[in-house]
């Protein structure tokens, strides 16, 4: 009898306890602008996850973002919400997003399975691109170019390319781990698009953007895009 | 807060929207899809799509959407005909950023069955087979 009693009053105990830790968990919003290195200092032993990614320029951890001890860092453009501590928790309430999961499940799955439709787009894509670059650019270059630049199609209501589909694509290869210069082909957001080599290319480590050429060195071989 | 309905309309719209974009299906075979999945997002070329490989191509789909920058898809960047047969008379007949991107994960994890971060070839053919079953289901 004393002994269920003492159970329970654990039990109970650790039940109160749960909702007291996880509420631990903090969000920090960490934003890489002008494409510039940004670190923001907060105490990451409880661990860190991207929660919400703000910027259509991509976050690769290890490459565009990452953390150590005491602070987590962005770079080229990559804007996010962090969840430091405990791990598990979202912002959005639990109920409502696995609710909504599998409705959302089938169009995100729409939406990226009907990649098998862009070639259809991809053909009418030079056209469109030399007959709107020249003036969008001169017109709309602020700084923020290359979020501004996805949008030169806006006839299409944007859905050519389904979303981010790079303009062009190039190649870089680092051959005995020699650094090599690879000149970008149009202006824009460059990423990599298809890491090729199995040694790792890091952004500011393995490869880089310096004036209008892509440098990569250490073995980094990749295909790049410009979005 | 983002209601069920909001979230209900949203998803459908978009789910219809890329349909009804490329026009006709093509009766493509499920592994085919998924495929084309690897072709386009699996930027480390190892047979699977990671979290991060899939919400760095949702969230550029989104934004090239998004043609005002607003952080809304809504109006024009949703040409009316695509919400025709959508079930989203009640809905707001827009999808925040927000209520998008913090799906991601959630979705990811529906599908990630072995919770290993990773849609692997067998995963990315349910993802794609689920997609197919809500085109017949449309049709």
């Amino acid at each position: 009898m004393n002994r269920s009693l003492i159970v329970a009053t654990f039990s109970l105990a650790g039940l109160l306890l749960l909702p007291a830790t996880a509420a631990q968990a903090s969000t920090v919003t960490c934003e890489s602008t002008n494409n510039e290195y940004r670190s923001c200092p907060v105490d990451t032993s409880g661990g860190v996850r991207l929660s919400q990614q703000l910027s259509t320029k991509g976050c690769w951890e290890n490459d565009t973002w990452g953390f150590d001890r005491n602070k987590i860092w962005v770079d080229r453009g990559c804007r996010a919400q962090f969840q430091v501590g405990a791990h598990g928790t979202s912002a959005a309430g639990k109920g409502d997003a696995l609710a909504a999961a599998a409705v959302i499940g089938i169009a995100a799955a729409a939406i990226i399975a009907s990649n098998q439709h862009d070639d259809h787009h991809n053909k009418n894509y030079n056209n469109s691109y030399n007959n709107s670059y020249d003036n969008r650019y001169d017109g709309r270059y602020d700084g923020r170019y290359d979020d501004n630049y996805r949008n030169y199609d806006n006839n299409r209501y944007g859905y050519n390319g389904y979303g981010g589909d790079p303009r062009r694509t190039f190649s870089c290869e680092s051959r005995n781990d020699r650094r090599n210069y690879c000149s970008i082909p149009g202006r824009g957001h460059v990423e990599i698009y298809k890491q090729r080599s199995s040694k790792p290319c890091r952004h500011g480590h393995s490869w880089g953007v310096e004036g209008n050429s892509v440098w990569v060195e250490d073995g980094c071989r990749a295909e790049f895009a410009v979005f | 807060m983002v209601t069920w309905k909001q979230l209900v309309g949203a998803a459908v719209l978009l789910g219809t929207a890329t349909a009804n974009a490329a026009g006709p299906e093509p009766a493509g075979q499920p592994v085919d899809t998924a495929k084309a999945m690897l072709d386009r997002m699996d930027r480390n070329l190892d047979g699977k799509i990671s979290i991060e490989e899939y919400r760095n191509a949702m969230i550029r789909r989104f934004g090239a959407r998004d043609l005002n920058d607003d952080g809304v898809l809504e109006g024009d960047e949703f040409p009316k005909e695509w919400l025709a047969g959508a079930d989203v008379q009640e809905a707001t007949g827009k999808v925040t950023w927000e209520q998008f991107a913090i799906q991601l994960v959630v979705v990811f994890d529906q599908f990630d069955s072995d919770k290993d971060g990773q849609l692997d070839a067998a995963e990315l053919a349910a993802f794609a087979d689920a997609r197919k079953t809500k085109e017949e289901s449309r049709s």
